[in-house]
């Protein structure tokens, strides 16, 4: 028990160094990256709902390339799965709804 | 390590691609939370239900105990033919 106990507090320690080493670079990275939209950004991005509207209308998705395809579904993929980390955090319970009785 | 040498330089995401990230978040933060409101509401619902029946079920049993009861001192009455 003893063993097992150090070998649980040796991992600890090593995930706390990893984390302190890993944390300033994950703010870096997040702060340009994962920050909301500007409002500067609106106008982009109206014109990228337009592009989307636009290329679904007049068929231009056809032309795109199958890595470009791909590449768009990750990206949709990602943006649908933020839905389900913030339906998480609506009902405030990891896994499934859960009620107070 | 430094992680720009290791991961690049941070990458400029399309406004587009954090206006649906962003909006997917907090459509779903309202979802969820709508949903576990209405889910809490019909389960106060149901369990208050559930108790009222529970004591309107301890009633009926105590009456019938007391009923059958009252019968079998009645039986024993006229079986022994005095009055108690």
């Amino acid at each position: 028990m003893g063993s097992f106990a150090n070998l649980v507090l040796f991992h600890l320690k090593e995930t706390a160094i990893r984390m302190k080493n890993s944390v300033p670079t994950i703010i870096k990275y997040a702060k340009v990256e994962l920050i909301p939209p500007k409002p500067s950004e609106f106008r982009e991005i109206k014109q990228g709902i337009g592009n989307v509207i636009c290329a679904y209308k007049n068929k231009s998705y056809k032309n795109l390339t199958i890595k470009e395809v791909w590449l768009n579904t990750l990206i949709t993929t990602e943006v649908i799965l933020w839905f389900f980390v913030g339906e998480i955090i609506g009902r405030r319970n990891l896994v499934g709804y859960h009620q107070k009785l | 390590m430094d992680p720009v040498a290791k991961f690049g330089e941070p990458v400029r995401i399309s406004p587009l691609i954090k206006f649906g990230r962003w909006s997917a978040l907090l459509l779903g933060i309202t979802y969820g939370s709508i949903r576990n409101n209405f889910l809490q509401r019909r389960a106060d619902r149901l369990k208050s239900k559930r108790e009222q029946r529970t004591i309107q079920r301890i009633a009926r049993e105590k009456e019938e105990r007391l009923q059958k009861d009252r019968i079998s001192l009645e039986d024993f009455q006229k079986a022994i033919n005095v009055k108690l």
